[in-house]
């Protein structure tokens, strides 16, 4: 049966490597967070622009 | 490197408290529209027969089109059929309250007034009721948008948006367009 890598740590053939492995995913969370929380403030900010630009403005109904 | 399932149980939790900041903002700003400036789904039940409509004391042809009833209120009544509206023209006034009325007698239709938050299906066997106000004056289109057949991409009507001072209905509460039948 083949042995197949399972973690990033598998990947990392030495200590040096895998130091800076821990550096650089020790930061992604936040880096996802970020990107994440910018996409959904953009998308939140575009539903409230039709809201008051174009779906207010359009009048009453009911 | 061992992972800190708190830390990821932590942010997870703090991603959910965000995502349900945003839902409530925006159930408040829908609550704010309808509390405020009365902007509801158009959710009329009356039921009406589709085979005689034509027969029906509301719908005949001689009530069809805006009228001024004897209260005051402004009211348009209209059948869609396969493929047109019946009048295909409304006039109306701007900034007065008004009560749009629509049946059918043969397949779904669904119209819109372009501009507007009028929006609405009409199913054989009910009157669909919106009620409105238009803010601008002019001529706004009003295709059905609902496929309703062949013809459907030819089904469309006017509805003519006058000043007040402009409305004049006639002695009998009648208002039509001025190239109306």
């Amino acid at each position: 049966m083949t042995a197949y890598p399972h973690t990033l740590h598998d990947y990392a053939t030495d200590a040096d490597e895998r130091e800076r492995l821990e550096a650089a995913m020790d930061g992604a969370p936040k880096g996802a967070v970020v990107v994440s929380g910018i996409a959904v403030a953009l998308l939140l900010l575009c539903w409230f622009l039709i809201y008051a630009l174009v779906f207010l403005p359009r009048g009453t109904v009911g | 490197m061992a992972i800190d399932e708190q830390a990821i149980l932590k942010s997870e939790l703090r991603w959910a408290a965000v995502v349900a900041g945003i839902v409530a903002i925006i159930l408040g700003a829908i609550l704010y529209a309808a509390l405020s400036h009365h902007m509801n789904p158009p959710s009329n039940r009356e039921f009406i027969d589709p085979k005689t409509l034509h027969l029906s004391p509301e719908f005949t042809e001689e009530n069809l089109g805006t009228r001024v009833d004897p209260s005051g209120r402004v009211v348009a009544r209209l059948i869609t059929t396969q493929f047109k509206f019946e009048p295909n023209c409304l006039l109306l006034p701007a900034n007065t309250d008004v009560t749009l009325r629509f049946a059918s007698p043969d397949v779904i239709h669904g119209i819109l007034i372009t501009g507007t938050n009028v929006n609405t299906m009409v199913v054989p066997g009910y009157v669909a009721q919106v009620h409105t106000r238009f803010t601008k004056t002019g001529d706004l289109l009003m295709p059905c948008h609902e496929y309703c057949g062949l013809g459907h991409s030819q089904m469309i009507a006017t509805v003519k948006v006058v000043p007040p001072e402009q409305f004049r209905p006639d002695a009998t509460g009648r208002a039509r367009c001025g190239d109306d039948r």
